[in-house]
């Protein structure tokens, strides 16, 4: 697992509430993907958690680089859009702290502060953590299915 | 219920996906709005369950092209999913259309709670589309219906008229025997006008359901030979069969009956018309047919229909509420009977009226046309 980097103490201070702060050292601590949360959501839905998982690691990567990319232009708008669109199936898979993180990205560039890129680059270096256990989700799911195959 | 997921993140459509498949639902997946709106022109949605934010078009547009459309894609339950969750953002959702408003994170219980909901208002939409159909039959059918009751009015209307005028014309100088020709033909049409007010209140009636039987026996061939009398024509009537047969039946009833299936025969059919009555098993069968074109196959089945009348042959030369046969099987009915009809064995119509027979002390003379019940 990529380890988490720390922001720089006080960077954002001047934009912090306690809930972001909350989110921040709690990720040192907790997972990055509730796996209870997403086995949940397999047995709601019904559907392959490999598929489930590759189809929120393409998007994902898409859309935080989109992210980036527009954090950089300075553009607010696209911002929003996309932290807008990423944010909910954050939550769905159980990443929390990455959608605590985004919903901190969404409200500085409602804001239009000076912070937002370190708020967009924090968001993305949990999103590698979030990936990373998706990685090794999935090779973990891969392992079972070929012990099971081994064992029959 | 067929829903259609609309939603430009792919975690979201499978979650929807699955729980939709899952409580037993057809679900159909859109990336945004616009593939939502081509798959909506493409097939008959029930609920659409959309995001907000999407690229080209957005929730918002969907809903109100939903809306602006329906004479197009019928009703559809509309339910938005988004991450707006502020007030002033659902309630912009709504009035844009949507029915019910789910914040995103997806709640796998709350959006089945939407969905019971919205199944219970499209099975209401397509129920009330039902009646709404049906509602716009009968209207036609009465307009219709009320148009063809001015003319077949006006015609022995315009008769008395016009003979009452040359009798009062020439009332110097027409003869005696010219008079009383000319009194004879106004009063002939007055009948067929007093027929057609008796058929216009019996279904009045008969939709209203306070009309009611006054069955006594009555002797068969004589209720006929009455009305032939009341409605002269030049057409040969033969009644054959057993001449002394009676029948249990509301004597107005089964003069009405004869009436119209008369009628019928004279107006649609050819000479020569033949009246068969016959008993068996406490039932009396009175068979009336002609020689005309008889009924053209494909309307047999609408035959005794209210307001029902073939779109081909002779029927579409005459005149003709559509409404006699309709009188004639529900009278029939009322008094436990039947009507059917058959194609003759030579060409023509055959139809046959089934009634009870009477018990041997039920006999009652046949009451006279002045003493026909007040409605």
């Amino acid at each position: 697992v990529i380890p988490f980097k720390e922001p720089q103490a006080g960077a954002i201070a001047d934009d912090s509430n306690p809930r972001r702060l909350e989110a921040e050292v709690e990720s040192e601590f907790q997972p990055a993907v509730d796996l209870s949360v997403l086995a949940r959501l397999i047995a709601d839905i019904g559907a392959p958690e490999q598929s489930l998982i590759d189809a929120y690691l393409v998007q994902a990567e898409r859309w935080i680089a989109d992210l980036g990319i527009a954090a950089q232009e300075g553009d607010v708008d696209s911002v929003r859009r996309t932290v807008h669109s990423l944010g909910p199936s954050c939550v769905l898979i159980g990443a929390q702290n990455l959608a605590d993180l985004l919903t901190e990205v969404e409200r500085l560039a409602r804001l239009g502060t000076n912070n937002l890129g370190l708020a967009v680059s924090t968001a993305t270096a949990e999103y590698h953590r979030v990936a990373v256990t998706l990685q090794i989700r999935k090779e973990s799911l891969a392992q079972e299915v070929s012990t099971a195959m081994r064992v029959s | 219920m067929k829903v259609l997921a609309v939603d430009d993140d792919a975690v979201m459509r499978l979650a929807m996906q699955g729980i939709v498949t899952r409580l037993g639902h057809t679900c159909l997946l859109a990336n945004d709005g616009r593939e939502a709106w081509q798959t909506l022109q493409a097939q008959k949605v029930d609920v659409v369950i959309t995001d907000w934010t999407m690229p080209d078009m957005d929730g918002i547009e969907l809903c109100h092209q939903i809306r602006a459309n329906s004479s197009e894609v019928g009703y559809v339950y509309v339910l938005m999913a988004s991450a707006h969750d502020q007030a002033d953002e659902i309630r912009d959702g709504m009035l844009a259309g949507a029915d019910g408003y789910l914040t995103k994170p997806l709640c796998v219980a709350q959006l089945e709670r939407n969905l019971i909901a919205a199944e219970r208002v499209t099975a209401l939409h397509a129920r009330l589309g039902v009646a709404h159909q049906a509602l716009a039959d009968v209207n036609r059918q009465q307009a219709d219906m009320i148009a063809m009751l001015g003319h077949d009015a006006r015609q022995p209307l315009t008769a008395i008229i016009g003979y009452s005028d040359a009798n009062l014309d020439g009332w110097e100088t027409v003869p005696d025997p010219v008079r009383r020709s000319l009194v004879v033909k106004v009063a002939n049409a007055a009948r067929r006008l007093d027929q057609l007010i008796e058929d216009v209140l019996t279904m009045a009636n008969l939709d209203s359901g306070v009309i009611t039987v006054r069955a006594q026996a009555v002797p068969v061939a004589a209720a006929i030979q009455e009305v032939i009398s009341c409605d002269p024509t030049t057409f040969q009537i033969t009644i054959t069969g057993d001449q002394e047969i009676q029948v249990l039946v509301d004597p107005w009833h089964l003069r009405q009956i004869i009436a119209n299936l008369l009628g019928n025969a004279v107006k649609y059919g050819r000479e020569p018309i033949v009246v068969l009555i016959g008993e068996a098993e406490a039932r009396v069968r009175i068979g009336i047919s002609d020689q005309g074109e008889g009924v053209p196959a494909e309307f047999v089945p609408d035959l005794f229909k209210r307001f029902s009348r073939a779109d081909t042959g002779i029927a579409t030369l005459k005149s003709g509420t559509g409404f006699g046969l309709y009188i004639v099987q529900q009278l029939a009915e009322i008094n436990d009977g039947k009507i059917s009809y058959a194609p003759g064995d030579k060409g023509g119509s055959c139809f046959t009226l089934e009634l009870p027979s009477p018990g041997a002390d039920l006999v009652h003379p046949l009451p006279a046309l002045a003493d026909r019940p007040a409605r």
